[in-house]
């Protein structure tokens, strides 16, 4: 009960927030804090991929044919990249768990790494072909028509939107990812107590880390594998 | 060994007692706080500059409405007028009210907590909601947008003129600042209840506040993203809503009515929290049916998100996905209907004090039913079609936004005032304000079921098509007038009560509830033993009620048994 | 390594949980590319069935395999296989936007039925807006569409 908990905060070396009463209580809480933020962020993506889910419905053999602009390989290269990233972040958490600090900082750095490779194959080899081509929405779509491989003009364009919109965000969620992992490993490399004492921290940046690659896995199919 | 003898001491009269307000009296003690009391302070202090704002919109309105040929615009300006009333009524205004405020302030204290789960999450909120009004407030300064507050795609994203862009992203930051307060109250209730307070032992005022957090959280991001495309499609010409692209206005409507059904529940569900707690402590009764209160509490927020569609009744929504609106639109009346029976049962033989906060409670259950009873002509497609996008839909939504949650917010403004202050007000001023306010609106929005009936369409400036609407519309500009001045005397006299007014007790009006157990005001940190809590929630017979003022000192009813009678500390 | 406090009840699983983990999604990876690869159209159709079932059933197992990889990620990465109720119920919560996506559909899906003369079934997308060429032979009169600041 709540006497006996306070003896042992005292101990315990990492702060625990005065309305709180024991650590246990604390990070239950942010556990189920985080959880609900990731469903806010569920409920974001879910909305693009409904929008999604309608215009390919619409727009099944148009999206097709202009889907092959999109180079699956590097699709693939850049989920495998985002699957071992998230297996290097929850090896992190559990070397966080383990207390074992030489081995949560490289793992860290890996995760980062591969999210940054990521990001420089999207935005080296994927985006800039597109703005070459002429596929980029806008006054410039479309004025290179080999390239829309005999798609009305109207769905490629919405295609286009829905790509650049998804995976945009997408990569807007990686970069903060980056700084929050970033964040994370020089707290690790300081020796703050409340990160090498506790594995919660670490494990909610896991979290959140986990939800970007769960996005990816569903961008993945429907972008560059649409069947005929 | 009581826990009134813990929490409240009784110190020499010279000394001030240290309580939230006076403890650290600088501006950055305010404005770095994590304590949920004064952010609580400090959203209503924001709050109310945004309804008087609001307000003023709405003035010119109603000004401008009591001639058939317009008074004092042009039609641009009067459709930023309209628009910015609307956004800044709704996202800075009603979403916020209740809970930013009451939930902000009381939540704690009902479930028996020091503070919110996440204090500085708080804080972050009620800047983040300040950074959002702010740039809400620069783009009506610069011009203001005429898209209506739905900001309906291919016109808000490609061809108004107005400051669509810097209002979206406004209203994006808001959102944000919806969500980290609904965050913190579901983490709250989940994890930081009192011991012995069990789900079923909770006020129905922290069911009100869960049920509207889980809203918060499924709805407000899909708004969200559903605005930032606009933006995006505005500013890139990247967008999926315009027919130009290749992309379908409707799916825009679906999208923003996904969030802002929803959202109405947003608004008017605390209003029905804070109404159970009037009545019930006004009535020194349970509520009747207290498990069916709390869960067709939770039956709405649910069934609220399966009925956006009544509002595309006549946007080319197809016909039987239509019928599935409509049907589930009268299911989800049916839990509100619920409650306002079980309220106005728990009326029944109860031993009822008519003060400020009661009257307010009573005005809502008239005011509210009327409300939702003229809901359903909307949600029926057959009428819906006669009385879409006049103003009879104004008079429908006012009545439940104005009536039911606006009198929620001011029951629990004039409920929660000698708490969160330590000062009571002039109770009969009060009592007569409550009436007022009723008279104004009435006489505000009645005219408006009638004559949005009758073809007056809404956002329209001119009705010179129909110069007989005339008198309708100046008995509402009139009523206007009367419920305006209802708004500024409360604003007077709780101003006044803040330097003069009469010192408050712990429990001024004999309430049941963990928060009345605590001084007033409280002290920062809410308890100085968290409570155990053993007895049901309104449990009356416990609590002997003492007059408010003359600073007579409570007395707790004790058992002689030793048997505890409410509350005990370890 | 001794925990501080009382029960800290951390559990640690074996590195070997995550690496199986990580193996199984790479290969559903490789397995939904592989699947892409095949045209179940051209399959189906050459079985006497219908190819659109063909491309249904391409974006069935593609969808099917997402999902798998999604519950993997969820279960094992997020640790909600060993949460508490409260997780898994948050976890599950946030797909409520399926909801949103059925009725949506439901209301597309729906709008051949009625009886109105605009819909052509043969063109799908002939509910949404009429086509506007940007480029060609007869583009839009400029003062049909007015230019205003974008910001």
């Amino acid at each position: 009960m709540a006497s006996i908990a306070h003896s042992e905060v005292d101990e315990y070396p990492v702060h625990v927030h005065h309305q709180f009463e024991d650590i246990e209580q604390q990070n239950d809480s942010y556990v189920v804090g985080m959880w609900t933020f990731l469903v806010t962020e569920v409920m974001f993506f879910g909305a693009l991929f409904l929008a999604y889910i309608l215009y390919r419905w619409n727009y099944q053999p148009d999206f097709y044919r202009v889907h092959e602009n999109l180079n699956w390989k590097l699709g693939a290269l850049n989920t495998t990249m985002l699957l071992l990233s998230s297996f290097t972040m929850v090896l992190a958490v559990h070397f966080a768990q383990l207390r074992e600090k030489k081995k949560v900082l490289p793992m860290l750095g890996a995760t980062m790494l591969l999210a940054a490779g990521f990001l420089f194959v999207k935005f080296t080899f994927e985006w800039p072909i597109k703005f070459q081509e002429h596929l980029v929405p806008g006054i410039t779509f479309g004025t290179m028509p080999e390239h829309l491989h005999g798609a009305s003009p109207r769905a490629a364009e919405i295609f286009f939107s829905l790509y650049f919109l998804m995976t945009g965000l997408h990569a807007i969620h990686i970069i903060i990812g980056i700084a929050i992992i970033a964040a994370l490993a020089g707290m690790w490399q300081k020796d703050k107590v409340i990160v090498t004492e506790d594995y919660i921290p670490t494990e909610l940046v896991g979290l959140y880390w986990h939800f970007v690659d769960l996005v990816w896995i569903f961008l993945f199919p429907l972008f560059y594998l649409i069947p005929q | 060994m009581s826990s009134i003898a813990g929490n409240i001491t009784d110190l020499p009269e010279d000394q001030e007692r240290k309580h939230y307000l006076n403890d650290g009296t600088s501006l950055k003690s305010w404005l770095t706080t994590g304590d949920h009391k004064r952010i609580a302070i400090l959203y209503l202090i924001s709050i109310s500059f945004f309804f008087l704002l609001g307000g003023i919109f709405a003035s010119m309105i109603r000004i401008e409405l009591t001639s058939p040929s317009g008074v004092l615009m042009e039609s641009e300006t009067y459709n930023k007028i309209f628009s910015g009333h609307g956004i800044v009524m709704i996202f800075l205004f009603l979403v916020p009210s209740i809970p930013a405020v009451f939930g902000n302030f009381a939540l704690p204290l009902m479930i028996g907590a020091r503070d919110l789960a996440f204090p500085r999450l708080n804080l972050l909120s009620w800047y983040t909601y300040m950074l959002g009004g702010l740039l809400i407030l620069t783009g009506l300064i610069l011009g203001g947008t005429d898209s209506g507050w739905t900001f309906y795609a291919p016109y808000s994203s490609m061809y108004s003129h107005g400051t669509v862009a810097l209002t979206l992203t406004g209203i994006f930051v808001a959102g944000f600042s919806s969500i980290f307060t609904g965050i913190n109250f579901i983490v709250t209730v989940h994890k930081m209840r009192a011991p012995g307070m069990t789900w079923f032992r909770l006020p129905l005022f922290v069911w009100a506040m869960y049920a509207t957090s889980v809203i918060i959280i499924l709805g407000t991001p899909v708004v969200a993203i559903t605005l930032a495309l606009i933006m995006v499609e505005r500013v890139t010409g990247i967008g999926i809503f315009s027919p130009e692209l290749g992309g379908d206005p409707v799916l825009f409507q679906h999208m923003f009515w996904f969030y802002s059904h929803p959202a109405v529940y947003i608004m008017i569900l605390p209003s029905f929290g804070v109404i159970s707690e009037l009545i019930a402590n006004f009535s020194r009764k349970r509520v009747f049916g207290y498990h069916f209160v709390a869960f067709s509490t939770l039956a709405i927020a649910g069934l609220g998100f399966l009925v956006w569609g009544h509002h595309m009744f006549v946007s080319s929504q197809s016909m039987y996905q239509s019928v599935v609106f409509s049907l589930i639109s009268f299911l989800v009346a049916v839990p509100s209907a619920i409650k306002i029976f079980n309220w106005t049962a728990t009326l029944y033989k109860g031993n009822i004090r008519l003060q400020t906060p009661m009257i307010y409670a009573l005005c809502f259950l008239g005011l509210f039913t009327i409300g939702g009873l003229t809901g359903l002509f909307l949600a029926s497609m057959g009428t819906d079609v006669h009385l879409t996008a006049t103003y009879f839909v104004v008079a429908h939504f006012h009545y439940v936004m104005v009536g039911g949650a606006l009198t929620g917010f001011l029951g629990a403004l004039h409920y929660w005032w000698p708490k969160m202050t330590g000062r009571m007000y002039p109770d009969g001023i009060g009592k007569v304000n409550a009436l007022l306010v009723f008279i104004g609106f009435t006489l505000t929005f009645m005219p408006q079921f009638i004559v949005g009936y009758m073809g007056m369409p809404r956002r329209y400036h001119y009705y010179y098509f129909a110069p007989e609407f005339q008198p309708y519309h100046i008995a509402s500009s009139l009523g206007a007038s009367v419920l305006a001045l209802s708004f500024v005397i409360p604003g007077i006299y709780l101003t006044w009560s803040l330097f003069k007014g009469p010192k408050a007790s712990a429990n001024p009006w004999g309430a049941h509830g963990l928060e009345w157990e605590t001084t007033s005001p409280p002290d920062s940190h809410n308890f100085h033993h968290i409570p155990v809590v053993t007895d049901e929630v309104y449990d009356f017979p416990g609590v002997e009620y003492a007059h408010p003022s003359h600073g007579k000192k409570k007395k707790k009813a004790k058992d002689a048994e030793g048997a505890p009678t409410s509350k005990e500390t370890h | 390594m001794a925990a501080h406090g009382h029960g800290n009840s951390v559990h640690v699983f074996p590195i070997s949980m995550y690496a199986k983990n990580l193996v199984a999604l790479l290969i559903l990876m490789v397995l939904t590319i592989a699947v892409a690869q095949v045209n179940l159209a051209e399959v189906f159709a050459h079985r006497g069935w219908s190819p659109a079932l063909g491309t249904a059933a391409n974006n069935l197992i593609a969808m099917t395999i997402a999902v798998i990889k999604g519950v993997l990620v969820i279960q094992f990465f997020m640790h909600v296989k060993f949460g508490s109720t409260l997780v898994k119920l948050w976890a599950m919560a946030g797909f409520i936007w399926a909801t949103l996506m059925l009725f949506i559909l439901m209301d597309y899906g729906t709008r051949r039925f009625e009886p109105a003369p605009a819909f052509d079934p043969q063109d799908r997308g002939s509910a949404l807006n009429r086509e506007i060429e940007r480029t060609g032979e007869n583009p839009p009169a400029d003062n049909e569409i007015r230019v205003r600041p974008r910001y």
